[in-house]
Parts: C-alpha cells; structure tokens; sequence
C-alpha cells in the first residue's frame, strides 16, 4: 500500500457488532460484583428455608444478562468516509466520529478468557490526550478481524505500516514465574480479608452460641492441636496468595513505547497502566523475606502528577533475578536503574542497635498485649498463657539485627539510594531532581549518640512520601543534605532536559527590608547556588 | 544548645498555642474524665486508677498551654533563601526541613479564626510530596513571605 498519498476514504468496513461473546466477558465481570454478596444472602437464607433470595437473585442475573445483551446489540463499529463511527448505548445512545487522522495508535491485546473465543481487544486512542474516555475500545473482535482493522486505520491515517511487528516486551512473566510470584510474595493480607470473610459467614449460619463452644472447647485440643490449626491455617493463606498472583499478575507484560511504558496484567480483569516515563519518582526492588534465598525480588515505581485518574505507584515486574533487575530498570526507566554493583553505601553504626531494637519491640509490645488480654477473654486460659507471644521478642530483636545490618544510604553517579533493610529488604533509587524535600529528625536519645533520621520527600506511592534512613551518624546526614542541594539545584524538566530559566531574581521580592533572604541572595549568587550544572551557567544571559 | 540560625516566629505565637492547647483541652478533659467515671462504677479496679486519665489529661494540657509553647516557639527557625527554605523546629525531637525552592508547587497563607483574632497567619508550602507549613507568622509578614517564595518559585518553575 502506497503511503505517499493516504487516502482516507479508501479503507471502509460496514456496521458490525462485537462477537456475541462479548456478552459474557462482560456479563462475568459484572457478576463479579455480585458474587459476594449472592453467597451471603443464600446462605443466611438458606437455613430459614425461605426461596425469595434465590428468587431476587434469579431475577438480578436475568436482567444483567438481558442488560448485557442489550448493549451487545446496540454497539456497533464502522469505517465509512474516513472516519470510525462507533454507536453504543442502550437507553442513551452514543455516536461517536473519530476521523481516521487523529488516530494516534492502535494496540490489540487479549486476555486467556478472550483467547478462549478467540477475540482481541482493540483500543484506538485519539488525540484527545488526558480526557476522559479518550480511547475507543473494543473489547470482543474476532482476532483476525481486529489484525485487519488495525492495518486498515494504521494505513488509512497515512502511517507506512511494515507489517509492524511490536517491540518485543521488555518483561513478561511465564505461568510458572506467576506461581513463584505467588508462593513466594509472604502477603497475609488477603488471606485475613478472607478469613473474616469466612468467620462473617460463620456467624450467619452457625447456631447461636457456637463460638462460644469453641471457645470452651479451645484448651482442650492441646499444644499440638493449636499447632495444627496453626500450620493450616498458614497453608491456606499460601495457598490463597498464590490464587490470588494468579488473578492479579497472569500475562503480566511491560512495554516501552518511547517515552511511555506501558503495563498491562491480570486474569479475568486486564489492568493497564501506560506511564510517562518522565513522571517515574522513584523506582524500588524489594527482596521478600522468601525470595531472597533464590535471588529474586519485585521491582516497583512510584510515579506523581499526570492526570486525574493516573495512579501513583506501579510495577515493573512481580518478580524478577535481583540481577535482572538491574539490566529491566536500565532499559524501563534509566535514570532510575541502580549502580551495578551497588556502592557501598553510609549505613548506621553498630550503637544505633539500640534505637532499631526500641522501633522493632513496640510491634512486640503490642501483639503482647493482644496475646494477654485474648488469653484472659478465653474461658478455662489464664491470662499468662498470653506470655507465649514473648516469641516475638527474638524475632524482633534478629529483625532489628537484619534491619541495621542492611540500611544505608548515598548518592552515586546522580543517582539517591536508599536501601531499607529488614527481613525484606528494599533498594529504593532516585534522582535528585525527584527529591521534594529532604528532613533530619533527632531525639534527645539520637542527639547524645550522634545519630539522626534522614527522610526524603518522595512523591507518590499511595500517600506515604517519606522515605527513611533511620539512625545514620548526623555527619552523614548532614553531608547528604548538602550533596543532594548540589545535585538537585537546577531543574530538569521531564528528569532528562533543562529547561531552567536564567532569570534575574534581584529585583523581585517585595518588603525586602524583613526578609532574611535578601542578605544570602548575594552571597548564594556568589557561590552559583541553584544555577550550578544547569547547563548554561550561573553567569550567561538568556537567549 | 541554642537554636540555629535563622528568622524565629513572631511571639504571639505563643499565646496562639497556648489558646489552642485550652479549646483542645476542654474535649480531652471530659473523655478522660468519663473513662474515670467508667474506670470508678464499672470495674473492680482501686480507686487511683480512676485518678490516672484525668491527671494525664491535666498534666497534657498544662504542659502545652504552658512551657511547651514557650519551647516550641524558642525553638522555631525559619529562613528562606534564594535556592532553598529551611525550616527548624522541636525542642525534644528537633527536626530540620530543607525544601528546594524548584520543588514549590505553589504557596498559600490560612487562617483560622483564633489565629485573625491574633492578626497572625500560617504559610503553607506545597511539594509534589505533601505541604509544609510556617505556622504564626505576623499576617503581614506572612503575606510578604508568601509573595517572596511565589516569586522565587516561579523563578525555578519547571512545569
């Protein structure tokens, strides 16, 4: 196909529907909602013998289904004149006119539910950038039809398609690596919400008086049988974090398309990110308590400001050889991608023991108290058998071992490290230009042993902005303070090209008499100040 | 150890902590004088545990509308220069802030209502990674401070 003269009006396709599965790929995804609390309302129903939540039910599903057939049929794509008319709606209608110029990219992608019909989704993005609902997509197209509609626009727009062949991936994750993921990720956290989930369910359907049963009962199943449930139980919360990698991190895929990275991952629901790789804050790999023994670790970012909906922390990759992980960053986000080898970093001294042990028994402290307050609650226990939970005390005491023995922070090659350690243990990289604020903190405790905080204002990453160097020698902090104000003077624009403007600030400020500043104006000009490394010089005039 | 260098606060800062510290008491004060009353009626427990609450409450609000204030202002510096603020506070657990003045999103002043009764106002300033604040300055100083840093931004802004 000739690209030297596009001619838009040459590529059509009649009015056509999604296949007809579409309506179960979104009837599933709307069902997911309900799932939980159908199972809720039969079960505490069930047991009165009483049909008209079935019933409620039975009618719900019907008119989803119907609901999602009705959109089926009524959304319907065309090419025609150069342009894509896509009408949706069932009670509203829709008409959307894209004209085929505007087109900025087309993507196909698939989910293993979409596989199985055989489908693709096909996202046409315009170039209506950061509005909402910018992209057209089409989540059920026959595969072969969406290949062929993705070569008609990409032509049609007057792009010389080669049979372009997408970059490969720079990271993807097999099957078995999204079971590693899972067996070794240590998360509990959904394995409580569904244990609550469970105990909730319990409660409706269980006879009254049952809990307090067990309770009763508890002291007699003995050591070992508290030992077995125990062991169950962490079998379970196993089990269900590797169920849970699955939904989440199946056909995991990273991209980089120029200056944007795209993620997308997920089993039934595909989540996709796509990042400007210039809004990256802060890029983190994070060793796992079980994935330090086999090499591996998980490599995240926190990103900030770009548009409404954008999210503030992502991943690179859920689990990679920490060796890998070095070479990915490289090629995801290269300003953020760590010095290999690692340099040695200032770490704190072994009299800041005391502090961490302090940090790590108060967590301690307070399962303690549980423990004792739990045991005294239970009939036939006496409170002491709380006691037990002193265990935690050595494990916080190796934990604050683990956790002075592996922080450390510096500047190396333009680039801010900070490795917080621990049983995980996480290298968090920067760049100056990224840091908002740096902060030094000192209790009377620290101050007597030469020792202070060192915090990082960081953006994004789901509300918590600090990052913490605990217990370095203050004459360390005090010179990764100043390093950071050499560094992180001029400002970069998108981390990568300056666009600092040399203007004169002499003759700004108001009322100057008050302010401390306009003695130091001088004396900072004097000495460069912000303007040094910004590129044109302290001195040089503005073009 | 004396406080760095720096401009300190101005002085009815004190008074508007001290003010603060009494409406916050007033809440404080009845909590703990209900989990007395429960401590008293409802439990087993000897009679001086029903003190502890209400001595802690009164000893917090004694501390902070008195020498507390006086030490929080004594130890408040802040000074900005062209390139960076700098902002020292804390008496027990002393902190020191460094805000690069190319990381200012943007500048306010706030004032809540005992603060304008004082004719004082509080700067706050806005990074990608959440806001710091110049609390009681003068409003006019304030306003000036305010003014000052915009201009100094602006000078650094990179969006």
């Amino acid at each position: 196909m000739s690209a030297s003269q596009p001619d838009f009006r040459s590529f059509a396709v009649p009015p056509t529907r999604q296949h007809p599965g579409w309506i179960a790929i979104s009837a599933i995804r709307q069902f997911r909602g309900l799932v939980i609390p159908a199972i809720i309302l039969l079960w505490s129903r069930g047991g009165r013998g009483d049909g008209g939540g079935l019933l409620v039910f039975a009618l719900l599903t019907a008119a989803t289904l119907l609901w999602q057939i009705a959109l089926w049929w009524n959304l319907t794509y065309e090419v025609l004149d150069g342009r894509l008319i896509v009408r949706s709606g069932a009670l509203s209608r829709r008409e959307r006119f894209v004209p085929l110029e505007r087109v900025q990219a087309v993507d196909l992608a698939d989910t293993p539910l979409q596989r199985v019909f055989g489908l693709a989704t096909i996202r046409i993005e315009t170039a209506a950038a950061g509005v909402k609902e910018a992209d057209v997509r089409l989540e059920a197209v026959p595969r072969m039809d969406a290949e062929a509609l993705r070569a008609g626009l990409l032509s049609a727009r007057g792009v010389a398609v080669p049979i372009e062949e997408p970059a490969p991936p720079l990271f993807t994750l097999s099957t078995i690596d999204v079971l590693k993921a899972g067996a070794t990720s240590g998360r509990i956290a959904p394995a409580l919400a569904v244990l609550i989930f469970v105990a909730q369910l319990a409660n409706e359907v269980l006879p009254d008086g049952a809990w307090s049963g067990l309770a009763e009962r508890a002291p007699a199943v003995g050591v070992w049988g508290a030992v077995g449930v125990a062991l169950a139980g962490a079998l379970a919360a196993w089990l269900i974090a590797i169920f849970g990698a699955v939904l989440t991190w199946s056909g995991f895929e990273l991209h980089r398309e120029g200056d944007r990275l795209r993620i997308s991952h997920g089993l039934l629901d595909r989540r996709r990110t796509s990042v400007p790789i210039s809004r990256i804050q802060a890029v983190s790999v994070r060793e796992g308590l079980l994935r330090r023994p086999f090499g591996l670790a998980e490599v995240t970012f926190t990103s900030a400001g770009w548009g409404k909906e954008g999210k503030d922390a992502g991943t690179l990759a859920p689990l990679i050889p920490v060796a890998a992980a070095t070479v990915l960053i490289a090629a995801a986000a290269p300003r953020f991608s760590p010095p290999a080898p690692v340099p040695v970093l200032a770490s704190p001294p072994p009299r800041a023991y005391a502090g961490y042990l302090l940090a790590a028994m108060k967590p301690a402290a307070a399962l303690l108290a549980a423990a004792i307050l739990l045991a005294a609650w239970l009939p036939n226990a006496a409170w002491w058998w709380g006691l037990l939970a002193l265990a935690a005390v050595p494990v916080a005491a190796v934990h604050a071992w683990f956790e002075l023995r592996d922080t450390g922070s510096g500047i190396d090659d333009g680039r801010v490290l900070v490795r917080q350690g621990g049983l995980n243990r996480t290298l968090t990289v920067t760049i100056p230009e990224r840091v908002q604020w740096r902060q030094v903190l000192q209790n009377p405790f620290m101050r007597r042993a030469g020792l202070a905080h060192l915090a990082l204002g960081i953006a994004g990453g789901r509300g918590k902005t600090a990052t913490t160097v605990r217990q370095l020698p203050i004459a360390v902090v005090e010179r990764l303070v100043a390093e950071l104000a050499n560094e992180g003077g001029p400002v970069l624009v998108d981390g990568y090209t300056s666009r600092h403007r040399d203007a004169p600030v002499a003759a700004r400020g108001p009322d100057s008499k008050r302010m401390p500043f306009d003695e130091r104006r001088d004396a900072g000009a004097g000495a460069g100040g912000a303007f040094r490394g910004s590129g044109t010089g302290g001195a040089s005039p503005a073009p | 150890m004396e406080p760095g260098a720096g401009m300190p606060l101005d002085r009815r800062a004190m008074t508007l902590w001290r003010i603060e510290a009494l409406l916050a008491g007033v809440p404080a004060l009845l909590i703990s004088l209900g989990m007395a009353w429960v401590a008293r009626v409802a439990t087993p427990w000897p009679g001086w545990v029903a003190v502890v609450p209400v001595a802690a409450a009164v000893l917090w609000i004694g501390w902070s509308a008195g020498p507390g204030a006086s030490l929080r202002w004594r130890w408040w510096r802040w000074s900005v220069e062209r390139d960076e603020i700098d902002l020292a506070h804390g008496w027990l657990t002393r902190t020191r802030t460094v805000i690069p003045m190319a990381r200012i999103q943007h500048v306010d002043t706030t004032t809540g209502p005992v603060e304008r009764r004082l004719g004082l106002a509080t700067v706050v300033l806005y990074t990608a990674a959440g806001a710091s604040v110049i609390p009681a300055l003068s409003d006019v100083e304030a306003v000036a401070v305010r003014e000052q840093i915009a201009a100094l931004a602006n000078v650094h802004r990179d969006l």
